[in-house]
């Protein structure tokens, strides 16, 4: 009796550990550090890279020769604690203590990121918000979270967004399955094409509509800017790890 | 009818022995020139005529002198040598035998010739009144082991060797081959006419074989064996001049006190063997007489096969013993052994053969997968039609080893390449205006096929089949799809190249038939019909998806043989 009450505890202990290492495979790690991840629209986790290859068109609609490629990464993540104080989340003693994490969503170009999180606020607006913006020395909260991209959404859900120059956007849910392509980049792989099922946001600024096509696992796939009503800008995702 | 065999039984008329000094020169020379290939089988002849001159046809051994791959000088040499030990005693012999190439005017000795002319002359010189000459050689030849050159009148023949007291026996007739055996590992006239001193062309079952007695044997014998072979019918065939000579007794077993005595009831083919499996005696018993077959100490298996039933019996001579078998004491077997007309079951022909033919593919599950594969971009009007051809050229190579009795066994590597591409134009449509952007897919598909086949087969004997074999095996096909693909985006100006490799091995079932004609021993030309059965459906392995590849069908080969050797 003795022996099969061993054996049953035996089970239960490695059970329990391969659960236990099915939740750490599901985070990032750095130096023994481990990130959650928060899925979203856009994949949160700690050192996420995608790459996007933009094109500029004329004020005719003629595409320049001019192109440049945009990396899109998140390598810090932050800690929100007790909402009053953000440390990096690598130095958080007691987790407990953390009200949400936000990550560093910043890019090769700009001198600024957004610090991003997925968060349900007000009446329950689920969707991935801005927090605030960093830059090389120093972090700037808003005032108030911002709901950047709704998710998960409707068609024709919309709201509204101001950017920091207080000029407001109106943002919708064009689609919520929308097929995008996504070439497989020089990797030995059967299908030489792959079809990503997208939401589609379109943002109106004035003379200004943009179109993101975000998918849960690569985040943002493609890309275009319309201005009055002529096309400016077209990219397209070529690479993501 | 002026019949030669007339001839011989009007002129022998008396049955007297002449035993006297009896001396033999064996000779035998097994090397080729640039025309004509090296012999096999030399040496056995000269060991065989030997051991029977000493054994039962009263030849002492120090009489009897062999020369094997040695020139002319020498062959010369022996002849003046014991000229001064032959008398011109009526019961003095000389037996002088050749064994090897010759043409119309010498015996080939490789790079040397011996002429004629000179050897007629040292043994016209030679003081005995009774010569025996075998020429176990021919003036034809070509390419293959045949034993001889040039198609002219036999030099035998010519009116001044019909010389008296001199007989001469010769293993075929003008414009035929002499050849060699791999059944016997022997010449065939040779073969048989040793086999006719042993015993078995003893007719008159007197226990004596006789210089007609013998000829009429071996000829028979020579011919019955060479009807279905390569080389063609072999005649051989004789010139005497020995009137008054008596009937010349070359064989007396009566002094010999090892062998077996076949029983007057067994009839049929009989065949003995030793225990290495080398057939000893191949003969066939007609009348129903007794027969004996002179054997040195051993053991060895008679095997006999009359109407299509076969059996055997074993024999043990341990030395001056004779057993005489009877019909009883042979135990039926299913059938004669493979090895039973020419040697040892391990004897192998080993060939190559390089080949080049076609299959005929059923490619419609190959085509459906492929369009499966790229369904997916139908919603941007991409659908690439990508055709294989249905008949699919292969070069290979294989081998074969046929043992004796027809059954080969098979393995043969081939490889094939099939391509074909397509580029479809397709569109992608902004969200802002609909404006349609082109997008283009273009891809390239290479099939390899390595493939294996091994199996086993069977080789037709009988005359109106003996081009054609059948054969059943496993082709194992290893197929390998590489795909380039180049994908073209105008609206984001992407444009990539992806590749990949996908394998895949089937196993499938086949028959063959084959036909081959041999234009010599070593060279044949012929093609291969083969059906093989898909069983299952088969699938190429990649990583998001797998194609179905069916190879089952029909294919033919033209097919080039090269016979490494032949034993």
């Amino acid at each position: 009796m003795n022996r099969i009450i061993f054996l049953i505890t035996v089970i239960i202990t490695v059970l329990i550990s391969c659960g236990s290492m099915d939740a750490l495979t599901s985070t990032d790690t750095e130096d023994g550090i481990q990130y959650p991840r928060v899925p979203s629209i856009i994949p949160l986790r700690y050192g996420s890279n995608s790459t996007l290859k933009y094109n500029l068109f004329d004020d005719s609609g003629i595409i320049n020769s001019t192109n440049f490629y945009l990396k899109i990464s998140i390598n810090n993540v932050f800690a929100f604690l007790n909402d009053s104080a953000i440390i990096p989340y690598h130095d958080t003693i007691n987790t407990s203590a953390i009200n949400k994490l936000l990550f560093d969503y910043s890019d090769n170009i700009s001198d600024t990121s957004f610090l991003l999180s997925y968060d349900s606020i007000g009446s329950n607006v689920d969707g991935v918000y801005r927090y605030g913006i960093k830059s090389s020395d120093s972090i700037n909260l808003f005032n108030e979270p911002k709901l950047w991209l709704k998710y998960p959404g409707q068609k024709g859900d919309v709201w509204q967004y101001t950017a920091i120059d207080n000029k407001l956007s109106e943002f919708e849910i064009i689609s919520v399955n929308e097929s995008v392509t996504m070439p497989s980049s020089n990797n030995r792989y059967t299908q030489p094409v792959e079809i990503l099922q997208c939401y589609l946001y379109k943002s109106t600024k004035n003379a200004l509509v943009e179109y993101f096509y975000y998918n849960n696992n690569y985040g943002l796939v493609g890309y275009l800017v319309y201005e009055n009503d002529i096309l400016r800008v077209s990219a397209k995702l070529t690479d993501y790890y | 009818m002026k019949s030669p065999i007339k001839y011989i039984i009007i002129t022998l008329i008396l049955v007297s022995q002449i035993f006297g000094a009896r001396h033999a020169i064996l000779i035998g020379n097994s090397s080729g020139t640039r025309n004509l290939a090296n012999l096999k089988y030399v040496k056995n002849d000269i060991n065989a005529v030997k051991e029977i001159l000493s054994s039962n046809c009263s030849f002492n051994e120090q009489n009897i002198h062999t020369l094997y791959n040695k020139t002319p000088l020498e062959v010369k040499s022996i002849l003046q040598k014991i000229k001064p030990k032959i008398s011109s005693s009526e019961k003095d012999l000389l037996f002088f035998y050749y064994s090897g190439h010759a043409d119309n005017n010498s015996l080939i000795m490789g790079m040397d010739r011996y002429p004629l002319s000179e050897l007629k002359k040292i043994i016209k010189s030679i003081p005995s009144n009774m010569k025996i000459l075998v020429f176990d050689a021919c003036q034809s030849g070509s390419f293959a082991r045949l034993k001889g050159g040039s198609i002219d009148s036999p030099f035998l023949l010519h009116e001044d060797n019909n010389i008296e007291g001199q007989v001469v026996l010769y293993s075929s007739s003008a414009s035929e081959y002499s050849q060699e055996s791999d059944y016997y590992r022997q010449s065939i006239f040779s073969f048989h006419l040793v086999n006719a001193l042993k015993g078995c062309a003893d007719a008159s079952g007197d226990m004596q074989v006789t210089l007609n007695e013998a000829y009429q044997y071996a000829y028979g014998q020579t011919v019955a064996s060479t009807i279905n072979s390569a080389g063609g019918i072999q005649h051989p065939g004789y010139l005497l001049n020995i009137q008054g000579k008596g009937n010349v007794v070359l064989a007396d077993m009566r002094s010999n006190h090892n062998g077996i005595v076949l029983d007057k009831e067994i009839k049929g083919s009989i065949a003995v063997l030793d225990p290495a499996k080398n057939i000893i005696s191949d003969i066939i018993k007609k009348d129903s007489t007794e027969m004996f077959i002179a054997l040195n100490s051993g053991k060895f298996t008679v095997y006999n096969n009359y109407e299509n039933r076969a059996s055997k019996v074993k024999v043990n001579l341990t030395g001056n013993t004779i057993h005489h078998l009877k019909g009883s004491q042979f135990k039926s077997i299913r059938s004669m052994p493979v090895y039973s007309k020419g040697g040892s079951g391990k004897k192998i022909k080993l060939s190559v053969i390089p080949q080049f033919g076609f299959s005929l593919i059923d490619n419609s599950s190959l085509q459906n997968s492929l369009k499966n594969r790229y369904s997916y971009l139908k919603e941007f009007n991409i659908s690439p039609n990508l055709q294989f051809k249905e008949e699919q050229w292969q070069a290979g190579i294989g081998s074969e080893l046929e043992f004796l009795n027809g059954i080969f066994i098979y393995l043969n590597y081939g490889y094939s390449k099939e391509s074909n591409n397509a580029e479809t134009q397709g569109s992608t449509t902004t969200p802002h205006d609909s404006t349609e952007f082109p997008v283009s897919l273009k891809i390239e598909n290479i099939l390899h096929t390595n493939e294996i086949n091994f199996g086993i087969g069977y080789s037709f004997k009988h005359n109106a089949l003996k081009f054609f074999s059948v054969a059943t095996g496993i082709d194992i096909p290893i197929v390998k799809l590489n795909t380039n693909s180049f994908y073209t985006e105008s609206l984001y100006q992407i444009s990539t190249k992806s590749e990949s490799d996908e394998k895949g091995v089937l196993i499938l079932p086949s028959i063959k038939a084959i036909f081959e004609y041999p234009f010599s021993s070593i060279f044949s030309l012929g093609t291969s019909v083969k059906y093989r059965f898909q069983l299952s459906t088969s699938g190429l392995l990649s990583q998001d998806d797998s194609l179905e590849y069916n190879l089952g069908g029909l294919s033919a080969m033209i097919r080039l043989k090269f016979t490494l050797n032949d034993r």
